[in-house]
């Protein structure tokens, strides 16, 4: 209750920039992590995406190795 | 004072009330770092010719297609402060291919024919599958 209060004394405190504030308490608050773990995900697929498609074409089909 | 608390506080309970969006986010995260492992794992067996180059292609082209998909729902889920029922069937639409293919992978690992390459292989797409799973749940697809 004690957090809640100063989570929304703290958003009034800064009312046009709501929609920030709460996407910084999600990022601070361990159990509402989510945007980093959605950032973490999108650079991983980035760099699988990479390393498959540099083996993809140094192997084409039909090539030798 | 009072009448700007009001929505503020629904703010609040907004952002507070998306644990299923955290569970998509979660598998998402999991399933970057599965495939991750198991790409590694295909392009270091090939190096040692544990796998032909045709069953490596296969592997990575299902990675590839996976990936994809993947960055497709994290840029569908990015922003989101809860999970409603449009944004579930974008998930569905995305996701329902890469499913199938994962499943289907799994069942024709038998063409790997070192038996320890095998059991490997089939534990990291295991892994992925049950990832892709624990978002299929959330989002109710049905196979």
């Amino acid at each position: 209750m004690t957090l809640a209060l100063a989570l929304i004394q703290l958003l009034n405190a800064a009312a046009p920039g709501i929609a920030e504030l709460v996407v910084m308490i999600r990022k601070s608050d361990g159990t509402l992590a989510i945007i980093p773990m959605l950032d973490e995900a999108d650079a991983q697929f980035d760099a699988n995406i990479k390393q498959a498609m540099d083996w993809l074409t140094a192997h084409p089909k039909g090539g030798t190795k | 004072m009072n009448h700007r608390l009001v929505p503020l506080l629904l703010l609040l309970l907004v952002a507070c009330g998306d644990s299923d969006l955290k569970k998509v986010a979660k598998g998402l995260q999991i399933t970057a770092s599965s495939i991750s492992t198991l790409q590694t794992t295909a392009i270091e067996a090939n190096k040692v010719n544990l796998l032909t180059e045709d069953d490596t292609r296969y592997l990575l082209e299902l990675c590839l297609e996976v990936n994809k998909a993947g960055k497709d729902a994290v840029s569908i889920t990015r922003g989101l402060a809860t999970l409603d029922n449009p944004t579930k069937t974008q998930l569905i639409t995305i996701l329902k291919p890469v499913i199938v293919a994962v499943d289907n992978a799994v069942v024709r690992t038998n063409f790997i024919k070192n038996e320890d390459s095998r059991l490997k292989f089939r534990a990291i797409l295991l892994a992925i599958q049950s990832a892709l799973n624990s978002i299929q749940v959330i989002i109710g697809v049905t196979t």
